[in-house]
């Protein structure tokens, strides 16, 4: 199981333990505050230097089916009203806000909880100003690489643009100004690159790269920033180098077994990511 | 959690939830107030243009449905569902188009309620007027909201 490191900003009054509190008080049903089909809490645990969570979402669309080794691949027969689900885990620190999350290539990624637990704490409280921001947490050194670059040649970045969410219904977002949007339904991919010019000294204004990599650091390992990558020097006569801020995310790998029904055990993988993440706090690794 | 809840906020969803009656009722007030010209004493005309030009919006409307309900199949209208807006969307037809009958309705009524007589009853032309504006903003709410999606077809 892959393992990535983010952090947790709380903006406004409500905390993130009496946010799951609150949502984990209301029927399963009544969880999908980013619409009927999409992602939920699905269970939460409270300790007392950590809290774990656990969010799910139904995985429509064409699902996989079940085969043996002298099995041809079959359907997997659902109940009535199911779907197949995936699930993401996380156990966040509630003292610092960093976090340790599942990477479920297929499950709720961290711009999508981050909507979730935003859209649920102001639908809950009535209040516009409690929400959540879930950013990436780098190697410590890379925002010093990037700041030591004495050149830059290049930042190129490609995000996909989500659509219209009920996160924007609930912010009260007129459907005039919805439909307004240049693209509602969302892009797949969109690329943005900002080179400098051929000549060998010629650089981007470190400023405006500093100022625009803090805009989109907070997208990095969300799944929204498909790519970003920066290119340059530290001096004159040093190598280009290109640091990849994807790459640069704080992960760790730790082996887990499937079980019976091919997943990985909840309470197995809440323990891998809470010991990573003491790791990671002991050993000083998340950036302070 | 706060201490206090905070007042509701005008977001631009409630906005345009509510101002084509709020902008109807302060109209019809400016109307009542300083509205020069009387209730014509025949009042056919004005009243046959009234209930015409409300059918046309009826029929209007009842097209836009239908071309709504074709746009059901497209990726704009599926998000738009997903994120909860496809009540609002049918919430305005349904206003409109319901605004319009009742306008169409009124002003039939007229026809047989109104004597060349005698004046209209004191209540008649500002409700008149109030029906009429307030479906044409609902008219106008809803197809500039249509044209905006067409866009995006």
């Amino acid at each position: 199981m892959k393992i990535l490191a983010f952090r947790v900003h709380q903006a406004g009054t409500l905390s993130l333990p009496d946010l799951a509190a609150r949502i984990l008080g209301e029927p399963l049903s009544e969880r999908s505050y980013l619409g009927r089909n999409d992602l939920r809490l699905e269970n939460s645990l409270d300790g007392a230097n950590f809290l774990a969570l656990v969010f799910g979402k139904p995985r429509l669309g064409h699902g996989p089916g079940q085969m043996g080794r002298d099995v041809p691949l079959g359907d997997i027969t659902l109940g009535q009203g199911r779907n197949f689900g995936e699930d993401t885990a996380m156990v966040v620190d509630k003292a610092s806000g960093y976090a340790a999350m599942q990477y479920n290539h297929f499950g709720p990624r961290a711009r999508s909880i981050e909507q979730y637990l935003s859209t649920a704490s102001f639908s809950l409280t009535d209040d516009f100003e409690n929400g959540f921001r879930i950013g990436a947490v780098l190697r410590r050194d890379v925002v010093e690489r990037i700041r030591a670059m004495d050149v830059i040649k290049e930042v190129d970045y490609t995000v996909s643009i989500p659509g219209l969410v009920a996160a924007d219904r609930a912010a009260g977002r007129s459907l005039g100004a919805a439909v307004g949007n240049p693209h509602p339904e969302g892009t797949e991919t969109l690329r943005i690159s900002y080179r400098a010019n051929r000549a060998r000294d010629a650089s981007l204004r470190p400023d405006d790269v500093r100022s625009l990599l803090e805009d989109l650091l907070p997208f990095v390992g969300s799944g929204a920033l498909r790519n970003a990558k920066v290119v340059g020097r530290m001096d004159e006569g040093a190598e280009r180098e290109t640091i990849d801020l994807i790459e640069e995310q704080i992960a760790h790998t730790v082996p887990i077994l499937p079980g019976s029904g091919q997943r990985l055990d909840l309470n197995e993988r809440w323990t891998a990511l809470r010991d990573t993440l003491r790791q990671w706090l002991m050993n000083d690794a998340l950036q302070g | 959690m706060a201490d206090e809840r905070r007042a509701p906020r005008l977001t631009s969803l409630t906005i345009e939830a509510w101002f084509p009656y709020v902008a109807a009722l302060l109209l019809t007030a400016a109307y009542v107030r300083f509205g020069r010209s009387s209730w014509p004493k025949e009042a056919e005309a004005l009243l046959g243009a009234s209930g015409g030009a409300s059918a046309v919006l009826i029929g209007f409307l009842a097209t836009a449905k239908a071309i709504v309900l074709s746009l059901s199949g497209t990726k704009l209208y599926k998000t738009l569902r997903t994120a909860g807006y496809h009540e609002d969307m049918l919430n305005y037809i349904l206003s409109a188009t319901l605004t319009g009958l009742i306008f169409m309705v009124f002003s039939i009524a007229g026809f047989f309620v109104l004597t060349k007589d005698h004046l209209p009853p004191v209540w008649y032309p500002p409700l008149w007027f109030f029906l009429g504006t307030l479906s044409l903003l609902l008219f106008w709410r809803f197809t500039s909201i249509l044209f905006r999606m067409l866009r995006h077809v």
